[in-house]
């Protein structure tokens, strides 16, 4: 398993300067990048890409801190599902984004999967930074399926648009 | 002039530093234009009209042969707008709702082979790359007439909505053209770089490009040099001409100036520019949500945008910056770049970045995502759209029968679920899989698009290790074949390019001649009389303004005999100063001096 926190000198944990992994990483590029670079592997630059993208997300960062412990939430085959009262709350959710058609309740119900994503992010940086790991992942987990759901309700709207 | 070239050699017609000479060229459906940033310095070269922009214009005979390029070609068949159909296939075409063009009547129907598009023009069948190929080479004389070098690299400005097969599209007609092409900017992105780099701005900026075919909206963030795509949207078939096709089917006769003189003037021939505005105020909204629809994808609030940067001739439509005013605040809406040339301006200082400073750092994204299909036509999203390039994914398959001893790939572009509602872009297969039980041999499959957006993909069968490179072959470009058969075409009918190359030969030596006469002139160590001298000056004015492409005759030949003969009048009316010059370098070489110190 890669660690892109090593790759941009950091020590592996949730809370991160943004704006240090940003500078970091135009750094890397105006060193790396195929159009700087005097050699013509692109192997480097693409590996900066992946890690500035996963470093500079809250949901990919804590994935990946999870993916670090051996939790890999974001391969489906590794059959991670969430417990049976989350799954009842998302195929509702499913179910709801499915009838919606009235822009109105599109916009509140928008902000409301956006304030609970970081809530539940909220939740995993809390249990992780105790060492609650399986916790933690049930938080992300469901955080990951609002996530697809939100982007079923954007999709949603561009339609009725 | 023998005599001159005895001292100084005139510099080759190849330039020796091949990475000096990179041309930016914005290669629009109505204009395109071809530029340099050379010493400190932005020329936008002019033809020998004067104009910078160049209509995207090629007329062709009833034989099928090019006959002129630009404003004022005219044959018996005149294609403009060509870019519309870069990457497209027959099949394309009847699923997009594209507005008419004069041309529609001469696509063929190619759809069995899934070739290039092509259009019947007298005998020949011409492929829309071979159409762009033509305006690319009018502008590549342009440079090199005003440049007095051949020109072979260049930077080459696309939309940001164009997909892999119109990317491809547009490389392959570059290369026919006769250029290397460094990089495939995107138009935003190029026109962000202009703005960048001349208002030393630094934030987060939104440029809305609405040009004659396309519309684009990209936001970037400007950091110290860096220049960060976030994101890209846009419609490939919505620009200015649809405009002109709204005020068509309305009657109106000459759509594209009514259009123009309304976004001065409330009213003309008729029409008031309220009028025009609610015919127009559809496809407007549809680009408005096509704006908004970004910011919201990519978690951004409209207050943390900076300023908004308008491109393409279409921007000036009143109404546009009305509307942009009303989301993003009118201070916010910047103009004080002309949109007809922004993007030309940002291809030249990506031109100049790649090939000398490189200073700054374009970090660019792929505009659709990229995906499978799987089984039931489902599409498995590999790499997902506003990635930042160059990327790469792999992804593991495996057999589904026993002893299955290849796997076939359909890779499509796009954001739908279905394959069938995506761009195809290209087939691929992983053979010699060893014989196995289903679901033993693994397939890892990798992805890489390169900095140009443009897609490899490699294969490894983890079971015997045999690894295998995919070379993807567009759907709806031109095959090998193809390419090498236009160029053997080509060669066939490059006479006027050898007449071209020896007219360019001339005018540099000339030049070389003038300069060196003029620096003797200045050199007290020569003795001229008065008249002489006046003679020499007004010979070498002779020359300089034969020399100047606004002067050239038609015939190509002929003006190369009037260079030649100017230049052999110069070097005969200065033949005094040029003996006493050669006494001096003689004297000299006996002396042991170096030539240079005279």
């Amino acid at each position: 398993m890669k660690n892109y926190f090593e790759l941009f000198n950091l020590t592996p944990k949730f809370t991160i300067d943004l704006s240090e992994i940003e500078k970091k990483y135009h750094q890397f590029q105006n060193q790396f990048h195929p159009d700087k670079a005097d050699f013509d592997s692109i192997e480097h630059s693409i590996l900066i890409n992946e890690a500035y993208k996963i470093l500079s997300d809250d949901f990919l960062r804590a994935s990946h801190l999870l993916q670090l412990k051996n939790i890999d939430i974001e391969n489906d085959e590794n059959h991670i599902k969430p417990d049976i009262t989350t799954l009842q709350e998302i195929l509702d959710l499913q179910e709801k984004i499915f009838e919606i058609d009235n822009l109105d309740e599109i916009l509140v119900l928008k902000n409301n999967l956006n304030s609970q994503i970081k809530k539940l992010i909220n939740d995993f940086q809390n249990n992780f930074e105790a060492n609650k790991f399986n916790e933690a992942t049930q938080f992300l987990i469901k955080a990951k399926y609002l996530k697809k759901s939100l982007i079923d309700l954007k999709n949603r709207q561009k339609n009725l648009n | 002039m023998g005599l001159l070239q005895i001292q100084e050699p005139i510099p080759e017609l190849e330039n020796k530093d091949a990475t000096a000479v990179v041309v930016g060229i914005d290669l629009g459906t109505t204009n395109s234009l071809i530029g340099i940033f050379e010493n400190e310095k932005l020329t936008i070269f002019r033809d020998e009209n004067g104009d910078d922009m160049i209509a995207s214009k090629v007329a062709y005979n009833e034989d099928g042969e090019v006959v002129g390029v630009g404003k004022n070609a005219s044959g018996k068949y005149q294609i403009s707008s060509i870019k519309r159909l870069m990457g497209k296939n027959y099949s394309d075409l009847k699923k997009l709702s594209l507005s008419k063009n004069f041309y529609d009547d001469l696509i063929i129907d190619n759809t069995e082979n899934k070739d290039a598009i092509a259009l019947q023009i007298g005998n020949k069948k011409i492929s829309a790359i071979e159409i762009s190929a033509e305006i690319l080479k009018y502008l590549k004389k342009i440079a090199e007439k005003n440049l007095q070098k051949t020109v072979t690299k260049a930077v080459i400005t696309v939309p940001a909505y164009f997909d892999e097969n119109a990317k491809n599209a547009t490389k392959q007609s570059a290369e026919l053209a006769g250029f290397e092409v460094l990089r495939l900017v995107n138009e935003p992105t190029a026109g962000a770089f202009a703005y960048g780099l001349e208002n030393q701005s630094r934030g987060t900026y939104l440029v809305y490009d609405l040009g004659g075919g396309t519309f684009d909206v990209s936001i970037l963030k400007i950091d110290r040099g860096v220049f960060k795509v976030l994101g890209v949207a846009g419609d490939n078939n919505l620009g200015g001409d649809d405009f002109d096709e709204i005020l068509q089917e309305k009657g109106v006769k000459n759509p594209r100036e009514v259009k123009e003189k309304l976004s001065s003037q409330d009213f003309f021939e008729n029409i008031s520019r309220q009028e025009f505005e609610n015919l127009i105020s559809e496809k407007i909204n549809k680009t408005l949500t096509l704006t908004t629809d970004l910011i919201d994808d990519l978690e951004i609030e409209i207050s943390q945008i900076d300023g908004v940067i308008l491109i393409g001739g279409s921007t000036r439509i009143p109404l546009i910056q009305k509307k942009l005013a009303e989301i993003f605040g009118a201070k916010k809406i910047l103009t004080n770049l002309d949109p007809d040339r922004v993007v030309a301006i940002g291809a030249t200082h990506q031109a100049y970045n790649l090939s000398h400073s490189k200073n700054n750092l374009l970090l660019d994204v792929n505009p659709l995502s990229l995906g499978i299909e799987m089984m039931g036509g489902i599409v498995d999203k590999i790499i997902y759209r506003n990635s930042t390039i160059p990327i790469a994914k792999a992804k593991e398959f495996t057999t589904y029968m026993d002893n299955q001893n290849a796997m076939k790939f359909h890779i499509v572009q796009g954001e739908r679920e279905f394959a069938q509602d995506c761009r195809s872009l290209a087939e691929f297969e992983v053979k010699n899989i060893p014989p196995l039980k289903a679901g033993i041999a693994r397939v890892r499959v990798v992805f890489t698009l390169d900095a140009d957006g443009l897609l490899t993909i490699t294969s490894e069968e983890k079971f015997t290790g045999e690894k295998q490179e995919i070379i993807v072959r567009p759907s709806y470009g031109l095959n090998e074949n193809d390419v090498k058969n236009i160029l053997l075409e080509s060669l066939k009918n490059s006479k006027t390019d050898i007449e071209n190359r020896l007219l360019t030969e001339v005018i540099v030596e000339a030049n070389h001649d003038i300069e060196i006469i003029k620096k003797d002139l200045k050199n007290p160590q020569f003795i001229l009389t008065e008249s002489e001298r006046k003679n020499i000056e007004s010979a070498i004015f002779d020359l300089e303004n034969l020399t100047l492409p606004k002067n050239f005759s038609k015939n190509i030949n002929e003006q190369r005999e009037l260079i030649d003969y100017g230049q052999k009048q110069l070097s005969k009316i200065a033949e005094n100063l040029i003996l006493q010059k050669v006494n001096v370098v003689l004297k000299q070489k006996i002396s042991g001096k170096n030539v240079d110190e005279i």
